[in-house]
């Protein structure tokens, strides 16, 4: 597994990876802060749902609470990274040779998926340190006051938010991964991952205990670190018990299915 | 087959098998692409894995590799059955259905990936691709390479485990008339060396030069296994010409009573393939009905000829 591991980040280094994924989850690290505090003052007005008022943004979590936001992003980067990533391996027959120097599949899918999150944590790490840069500089543009970021409460709240991004990106990387075993190619992989959010909110919008429920709602919920419906402690159970039925799904399927491609 | 066996028998007496399959069958749904397949590579030889497209080739040399599950029958590589891959396949190298590698990475990057799933040296990286003649555009992306160069790249890929085995589907495809025969002699020396090549091409003339051994198969089914020389001298192709045309018919008729598969051209030349007899049982018939020869000549086949015959008409055995 730990080869599979090794192979898999060398890998990563192709340029596109680099761009493809770290791009969006910078990018939009970036923007959202820049949105955030120049909207500031339309918080609480029609309008400026979802904004933050500079009295919020100034608080203590406020830093943490800007970086979060991105996160309603960065599920759906990470679940199309999931599957683009296990899919195309399908798609341009490299499976088969990794298979050949690896013939222990259920090994060489851990050690993939692993290597991928590993690279995915790192893309969190890196969006969240732009998103603070962002943060700093904007709150100075707009002359909202951020000393009580940097004290304990704030950095505590920061690295709080970091790390539930981290667990919520696991349970949208599962299903990426499900995704891509189950249609062995990109398209299909990333069309149904893609069409999971909107059927996921229609969904959401006739069944009443949907929040409590749907997946990513769910791993919604770990990302803000628990919401009204759901507490953090019982979103992480469930997130880490789709991940682990999602994840077991699609190992069984890749060490039982031939390898046509 | 079983003549075809014995012919066959010093070959794999002396060596082993490196391969060795037997009622080996693959079945999507209903669908059977390997039917009921036996046959045996032997040690440190070339064998030439032929068969019209279709023909089930790529799915065995896949079941070899542990890619697909048999839906029945047994097979070994290197004496260790296929159910267990893993105990092989760190000797054996392979190349199927053309190279597949990241586009993103360069040449040496991708090697690098198949080195550290591996676990092999990574030292031998320069090695190969200086064999394959790609030391100099290693550091190019894979997406820049010709098709030519992806070949080359597979083979590279191929040979990093300093295998005992290499198994190689059609590897000379995309190639120029020089890196064929390049390939040729490369495939050559590994076999010198004792590495086992089980090799599918199309390209029959050039299997037909580096071949010890040869497997031909149609629609899933054994043609023929055993030493390329003996089938080559067998099925040589006899050109009969009669010194009067109109004589071809029955000439022609007398051949098949004697059970032969006389071909016969407009211009009265009568083709047929010698797998039984020789020139002087045709000349001894000819004389018995008063037919005067103008042309009796016998030439050796070549692999495309038996091949043409075995996957046309059926088997010669």
């Amino acid at each position: 597994m730990l080869r599979s591991f090794q192979s898999e980040l060398l890998k990563l280094r192709r340029p596109w990876m680099l761009a493809g994924v770290l791009g969006p989850l910078i990018g939009f690290a970036i923007v959202s802060p820049i949105i955030q505090f120049v909207l500031a003052d339309r918080a609480g007005k029609p309008g400026g749902m979802g904004l933050k008022s500079a009295t919020a943004l100034a608080a203590s979590n406020g830093l943490a609470r800007v970086v979060t936001d991105s996160a309603a992003y960065s599920g759906v980067i990470v679940v199309v990274v999931f599957a683009t990533g296990f899919a195309t391996e399908f798609g341009w027959g490299t499976l088969r040779n990794l298979l050949v120097r690896q013939p222990n599949r259920a090994s060489l899918l851990t050690g993939k998926f692993l290597g991928l999150v590993d690279f995915l944590f790192a893309g969190i790490v890196l969006a969240t340190i732009a998103g603070v840069i962002t943060s700093i500089v904007m709150g100075r543009i707009e002359n909202i006051p951020t000393d009580s970021w940097f004290t304990s409460a704030g950095t505590s709240a920061l690295v709080s938010s970091t790390t539930n991004l981290m667990l919520s990106a696991i349970g949208w990387a599962s299903l990426g991964l499900l995704a891509a075993i189950l249609f062995r190619a990109p398209g299909p992989a990333v069309g149904v991952v893609l069409a999971f959010f909107p059927i996921e909110l229609l969904v959401n919008g006739w069944w009443e205990e949907g929040t409590r429920w749907l997946p990513g709602q769910i791993f919604a919920a770990v990302a803000a670190g628990g919401t009204i419906d759901t507490n953090f402690d019982r979103a992480l159970a469930l997130t880490l018990g789709y991940s682990l039925v999602a994840i077991s799904i699609a190992t069984f399927l890749f060490v039982r299915n031939d390898v046509t491609s | 087959m079983a003549n075809h066996d014995a012919q066959g028998a010093e070959l794999k007496d002396s060596s082993g098998a490196a391969v060795e399959t037997n009622g080996l069958t693959k079945a999507f749904g209903k669908r059977v692409v390997v039917d009921r397949l036996s046959f045996t590579v032997p040690k440190a030889c070339v064998a030439a894995f032929v068969g019209p497209n279709g023909a089930g080739k790529s799915t065995t040399l896949r079941l070899l590799l542990g890619l697909l599950r048999p839906t029945s029958g047994t097979a070994t590589v290197l004496g260790t059955s296929i159910d267990k891959p893993e105990m092989y396949l760190p000797r054996v190298g392979s190349l199927i259905e053309g190279p597949a590698f990241y586009p993103g990475l360069t040449g040496r990057g991708n090697l690098e990936v198949l080195v550290a799933l591996g676990k092999l040296r990574a030292d031998h990286i320069d090695e190969v691709l200086e064999l394959v003649g790609l030391d100099r555009r290693s550091g190019d992306r894979v997406a820049k390479y010709s098709m030519g160069m992806k070949q080359r790249l597979g083979l590279a890929a191929a040979l990093l485990p300093e295998p005992s085995l290499l198994i190689l589907d059609e590897p000379a495809n995309g190639l120029d008339p020089t890196g064929i025969a390049a390939m040729r002699t490369l495939l050559r020396k590994v076999a010198d060396l004792g590495i086992t090549v089980l090799v599918s091409s199309h390209q029959l003339s050039e299997l037909q030069q580096i071949a010890d051994w040869v497997i031909i198969i149609n629609q899933g089914v054994l043609r023929y296994q055993g030493k390329l020389d003996p089938l080559l001298q067998r099925a040589g192709t006899t050109y009969i010409s009669p010194e009067l045309p109109e004589d071809a018919g029955r000439l022609a008729e007398a051949l098949k009573t004697a059970g032969y598969e006389p071909v016969v051209a407009v211009s009265g030349r009568i083709q047929i393939i010698l797998d039984h007899g020789t020139a002087s049982d045709i000349s001894r018939l000819a004389g018995e009905l008063g037919i005067v020869l103008a042309e009796l000549h016998t030439g050796q086949s070549t692999l495309e000829d038996v091949y043409f015959d075995m996957t046309d008409r059926g088997s010669i055995a």
